[in-house]
């Protein structure tokens, strides 16, 4: 299962609705929620799952970017 | 993946998002504890021109993961979409794993003898018949600087023919002359910091977030930490830039050229320039003008610059009124005034970005010349924070094509084959007598391929890139390809695209973690990695298929090296003193990049400046001092609007711009293999506006067929994608190797930098 760990940038007053709002995607987990940002991982059955799970987050009003950290793919077959 | 790892994994996910938020200071340690079993190598990324630095985890001989790298100041820790896929485009199915020889209709699997034998053989027989011109090299800004300086030294060195061309002619050549017009050297003076410093950021026909996703990252945290922060698209396209700047600012295509004249009549109207910095610092010239499109074979241009005064370039603006221009550009003479007063503000740290709007352009060098303008007009230049920036698209176009020279009339380090002096520094580090390298330039990229199609040249070989997908007017290309009567084409890539289908030969590949490399990014960073996992079936680097050709043609002698790699950069470096300095190779082995010149143990952040340039004196201030011509002055160049190579008519009554878009890199031959993005962002469609979309009875997600003089092409139409087109416009991207858009684009060029406009042409679109 490839995860990924993501930055969702988002402005102060914005951040507590888009982790509401995230709270209850699927293959979404917030680790942690600061300032101006939501730090999560997403664990799903392939690459393009992951894909789809970004396009949501982009989606939600007040999020300003997504970008990449970690992924790891190890049991991922080519 | 059992449970107790898998948690482990997220541990290390989330521990590598945490310090990539706090610059390293969290999270570190958490990440590396969860790892287990991971090896992990530093590398920039395989993508664009900004270069971030990415981890790669290997395990057991494969990659397994990526992470970007928190240790990298280009990205601090970030990687863009592409970054999910850096491994993968590495693992399609259909990599080449053998050599290919086209044996009738038949591509044939050989041995790599079989191979080089071959085309050593086709390189002799050509030479030996039709001279050395008759062979030629078409390569990359994806080349490793290695690659690079392997194929110049062989073909300027060692063959004698100035035939080699990378595909930067295609993407940075108008920066390129823009630079040595304006500074008498490539490269911007700024730096990747100016992006988190400045407050003011004027974008220029550069979708920044699509395509500099981290830099344009970097550009939204500055404005979120200081509200003073002001990010201006000036667009022909309505796009995720323009959605996040302040402003969108919509002109007409190629009135660039007029908006800028505008913005300095104004600055000039008004006094707001730096009358100090512009006596102390600038000179003033004029060119030629109705400088021609490069249409016709053969085309030639040589400009004449003559001196100017300030009074006399005062002269020459009057014309460009915000009214005369508001009228050329559809910009609002309102608006006009407003950016004017902002560029001028005193109280504002001003940068200018920009990318393929300015440089695929029939004026592309002037273009690039105007912007330098209004900087050096108003003194806000060099500085912390406030400089002009030329961004790049790949990933080594600055460090292999530019800084090597890579091109027909280029040496290393800004040097160039007409100057005798140059050429006698060449052949003393090269080791050659220095009647080999020829004086001439002979072909810039369109006409190298317009030779081919003539039969004046034969014998061409093709790295790393895709010409037979990306060359403007493709179909006379492709055609010239297969025109048989002697002409042999060699393709070296790792998958098969719309090139290695038209090859004689085509030869597989390693691609960047599977070699040892090194990259120059746009802040003139260069960055080394190593190899770290095999490639696959037979495939060899270029590097390898570069000395074994060599080899084999009798100049072996040439690349006299035991360790490759480190002794060419070594060589390499022997060129770059005196303002290009570059380290010792181990210097970039231990560190995430150094940025020249490097002297002293000290990267340089801002060129020119003082007090971060070591080649400028106390007391100078800014220095210019690589042009010896104007005793170290910039040039503020007098160029005029000219219309576009082709305008829309009543026939074709639509503007076509190509370019990229987020998912896909150029032609798509590595994002395509990668089913995810493909269905992201699959087919290439064609963005209309909808009130055009209306008037022709065409629907969203109906079909469209544009016509040019050149071609035909049909597309699903896009009405209310993430690009949005302008009325009169529409916007096809040029990744999907079956919509070969550029068959419709136009081969005409900027006469100075030979840069084709790809932003430019007209068409006519009906309802298919």
């Amino acid at each position: 299962m490839p995860v990924s760990g993501v930055i969702i940038k988002c402005r102060p007053e914005d951040v507590a609705s888009v982790a509401a709002e995230l709270a209850d995607l699927e293959s979404l987990e917030i680790h942690h929620q600061l300032q101006d940002a939501l730090v999560a991982v997403i664990d799903c059955q392939s690459v393009d799952g992951e894909l789809s799970v970004i396009s949501r987050i982009n989606a939600v009003a007040g999020v300003i970017d997504v970008r990449l950290a970690y992924h790891n793919f190890e049991d991922l077959t080519l | 993946m059992d449970l107790n790892r898998r948690d482990f994994i997220k541990s290390s996910a989330a521990a590598a998002a945490l310090a990539a938020l706090s610059g390293g200071k969290i999270g570190g340690s958490l990440a590396e504890a969860a790892d287990g079993g991971i090896k992990w190598g530093k590398a920039p990324c395989r993508f664009c021109g900004t270069g971030c630095g990415v981890l790669v985890g290997v395990k057991d001989g494969r990659i397994v993961a990526t992470k970007g790298d928190p240790q990298a100041p280009v990205n601090k820790g970030l990687n863009c979409i592409k970054g999910y896929f850096l491994s993968k485009v590495l693992n399609g199915k259909d990599r080449l794993t053998k050599p290919l020889i086209r044996k009738g209709d038949k591509m044939v699997e050989a041995s790599w003898d079989e191979a080089m034998t071959l085309i050593a053989s086709k390189f002799k027989e050509s030479i030996a018949k039709h001279g050395p011109d008759s062979v030629a090299i078409y390569g990359s800004g994806q080349w490793t600087v290695f690659e690079g300086y392997a194929a110049a030294k062989l073909f300027k060195g060692g063959i004698g023919t100035n035939n080699i061309e990378p595909n930067a002619r295609l993407c940075m050549a108008s920066a390129v002359t823009g630079f040595m017009t304006t500074f008498a050297s490539d490269e911007p003076m700024g730096c990747y910091d100016d992006l988190d410093l400045g407050d003011t950021y004027f974008l220029w026909g550069a979708n920044m977030a699509e395509c500099h996703p981290v830099l344009f990252s970097r550009l939204i945290d500055n404005r979120l930490k200081n509200p003073k922060v002001k990010i201006i698209d000036f667009g022909t396209r309505h796009t995720r830039t323009s959605q996040m700047a302040d402003k969108y600012i919509r002109f007409n295509p190629q009135t660039d050229l007029a908006l800028l004249n505008a913005i300095a009549h104004i600055i000039v109207r008004d006094k707001t320039y730096d009358e100090e910095f512009i006596k102390k610092h600038t000179v003033f010239r004029k060119g030629k003008t109705n400088i021609g499109y490069g249409l016709e074979d053969k085309f030639k241009f040589a400009d004449d610059p003559k001196p100017m005064t300030f009074e006399e370039y005062k002269e020459f603006l009057k014309p460009y009124t915000p009214e005369y221009v508001a009228k050329l550009s559809g910009v609002p003479a309102k608006t006009i005034e407003e950016v004017a007063r902002l560029y001028a503000d005193k109280s504002r740290k001003v940068n200018s970005l920009w990318t393929m709007g300015f440089n695929q352009h029939v004026r592309g060098t002037w273009v690039n010349n105007l912007v330098y303008n209004v900087h050096l007009l108003t003194g806000k230049i060099c500085k912390p924070g406030e400089n002009p920036m030329s961004l790049t698209g790949q990933p080594s176009a600055c460090g292999t094509a530019r800084e090597v020279g890579t091109f027909t009339h280029r040496l290393p380090a800004d040097m160039v084959v007409t100057n005798p002096e140059h050429r006698a520094k060449a052949a003393g580090i090269w080791g050659v007598d220095v009647k080999k390298i020829p004086e001439k330039p002979s072909y810039h990229a369109t006409e190298m391929f317009r030779a081919l199609d003539r039969g004046d040249i034969k014998v061409i070989w093709s790295q790393v890139t895709n010409p037979f997908q990306s060359m403007p007017n493709l179909n006379r290309y492709r055609k010239g390809a297969r025109k048989g009567d002697g002409r042999f084409v060699i393709v070296s890539d790792i998958y098969p695209t719309r090139s290695t289908e038209l090859a004689d030969v085509v030869l597989p590949s390693a691609s960047w973690v599977e070699k040892e490399g090194f990259f120059g990014n746009a802040e003139r960073r260069g960055q080394q990695w190593y190899k770290m996992v095999d490639a696959p079936g037979e495939a060899k680097s270029d590097l390898w298929q570069i000395l074994e050709l060599a080899r084999r043609l009798g100049y072996g002698n040439l690349f006299p090296y035991k360790y490759v790699e480190k002794e060419i950069f070594e060589e390499y470096r022997k060129f770059t003193g005196g303002g290009k300095d570059l380290a010792p190779y181990e210097a970039y082995t231990k560190s995430r990049g150094l940025r020249w010149p490097y002297v002293n143990g000290k990267e340089t952040l801002w060129r020119y400046a003082e007090g971060h340039d070591p080649y400028v004196k106390a007391g100078e201030g800014v220095k210019f001092y690589k042009n010896k011509a104007t005793e170290g002055k910039a040039v503020i160049w007098a160029r005029p609007y000219e219309p576009a190579a082709e305008v829309p008519d009543k026939q074709f009554p639509f503007w076509l711009c190509t370019g990229r878009v987020l998912e896909h890199w150029h032609t798509g031959t590595m994002t395509g293999r990668v089913p995810e993005l493909k269905r992201a962002y699959g087919a290439a469609v064609c963005e209309i506006h909808p009130d055009d979309a209306k008037k022709l009875g065409i629907k969203q997600g109906g079909k469209v067929k544009l016509t040019s003089k050149r071609g035909s092409i049909v597309l699903t139409a896009d009405l209310r994608g993430r690009g949005k087109a302008e009325k009169g416009n529409v916007f096809v991207a040029f990744f999907d190797e079956n919509k070969l858009i550029n068959e419709l684009c136009i081969d005409a060029y900027c006469p100075i930098s030979g840069e084709p406009d790809f932003k430019k042409c007209a068409v006519k679109l009906e309802k298919a």
